[in-house]
């Protein structure tokens, strides 16, 4: 009998694991410009871009198959970095998802690094989280041409590690 | 044998549930982020008055006459182009000799020189003016210009109120 319990248990288990949860990252624009319109001040003899530039870009986060209790974690770093010492932040609007979908320990935002970074905590499904972006430390003698921005989004089993 | 059995099945259980969290899925994304190459962008347009504002060089009614006004010239350079040119034109009133003066100014890293100081070539255009490197840190508030207007004392005796302001405007090459 204690055997048969275990191999259930052991089944549901490994199921668990064979579900497909699905992440789907949508982004607005393919291509986002940084033109004078940036500097500050905008248009401006000599001036550099603005410290802190909020990109022209959002993008659409869908979370899929997990259990609707189900706690997880997303996400982020970058598999490049970008131009000089320019910095990417990534903010998650809360607002966008349902309250019952935000888990402990969500973070406000990340600021892209080499290394995952917790972006939202999440529990079950959800369908479209909404990500905004900040493009920061860009400077003119630096920033120039098109830079392809490498993003990775990963999503993992459980919340979110409490923050610093 | 059914505690082998069991044993196994505990087993794998540890050995299905590691401490570190499970990553379930990844997805790598990208995206373009372009910086517009920044153009000399010329904004400024001004009206230069000769009077009241003359100042009188040598007494008065002097043969040589200026004014010397110092304005911002709006602008921004491109740190792709390595030359580029600003054109001044002015509008001044015909026969008047006109002098154009410029200094060289340091922004805050790197050089950024305006070319030497021109004559009027008569034909209502100074002389084209190069501006050398960038740094993207130029004076905030823009360049300071100098335009020195040489007058006869006939001319100073006829000037009349249209000959009073010279329109300067900025070209971007």
């Amino acid at each position: 009998m204690l055997i048969r319990i275990l191999l259930v248990l052991l089944y549901i288990f490994i199921s668990s694991l064979l579900r497909s949860q699905s992440l789907s990252i949508d982004y607005i624009e393919s291509r986002v410009e940084i033109n004078q319109t940036h500097l500050q001040p905008p248009q401006t003899a000599g001036a550099d871009y603005a410290p802190s530039i909020p990109l022209n870009q959002g993008a659409f986060v869908s979370v899929q198959g997990v259990r609707p209790r189900s706690n997880w974690c997303l996400l982020a770093y970058h598999t490049e970095p970008l131009q000089g010492n320019t910095t990417l932040k990534i903010t998650p609007d809360l607002a966008s998802v349902p309250q019952e979908n935000i888990g402990t320990n969500t973070p406000t935002q990340l600021l892209l690094q080499g290394q995952p970074q917790p972006l939202f905590s999440g529990t079950g499904p959800i369908d479209q989280l909404f990500l905004s972006f900040t493009l920061e430390h860009a400077h003119v003698s630096r920033n120039v041409n098109t830079t392809p921005v490498y993003i990775q989004y990963q999503l993992q089993e459980g919340g979110c590690p409490p923050g610093p | 044998m059914k505690h082998r059995i069991i044993c196994s099945i505990l087993a794998l259980f540890a050995f299905l549930t590691p401490s570190a969290q499970i990553i379930w899925t990844e997805e790598h994304t990208h995206f373009d982020l372009h910086f517009e190459p920044i153009a000399l962008i010329a904004v400024s347009q001004q009206e230069i008055q000769l009077s009241p504002g003359v100042n009188t060089t040598a007494g008065s009614p002097a043969f040589t006459d200026s004014i010397a006004t110092t304005f911002h010239l709006r602008y921004t350079i491109s740190p792709v182009q390595p030359n580029p040119q600003l054109v001044h034109s002015v509008s001044a009133p015909a026969g008047l000799s006109s002098r154009w003066l410029t200094a060289p100014f340091l922004p805050a890293s790197g050089t950024c020189t305006l070319a030497p100081s021109a004559t009027h070539n008569e034909t209502n255009q100074f002389l084209t003016t190069a501006i050398y490197g960038h740094s993207g840190t130029a004076p905030q508030n823009g360049i300071p210009v100098t335009v020195q207007i040489s007058l006869s004392q006939s001319e100073y005796r006829n000037l009349n109120a249209h000959l009073h302001l010279f329109n300067l405007t900025y070209q971007c090459l």
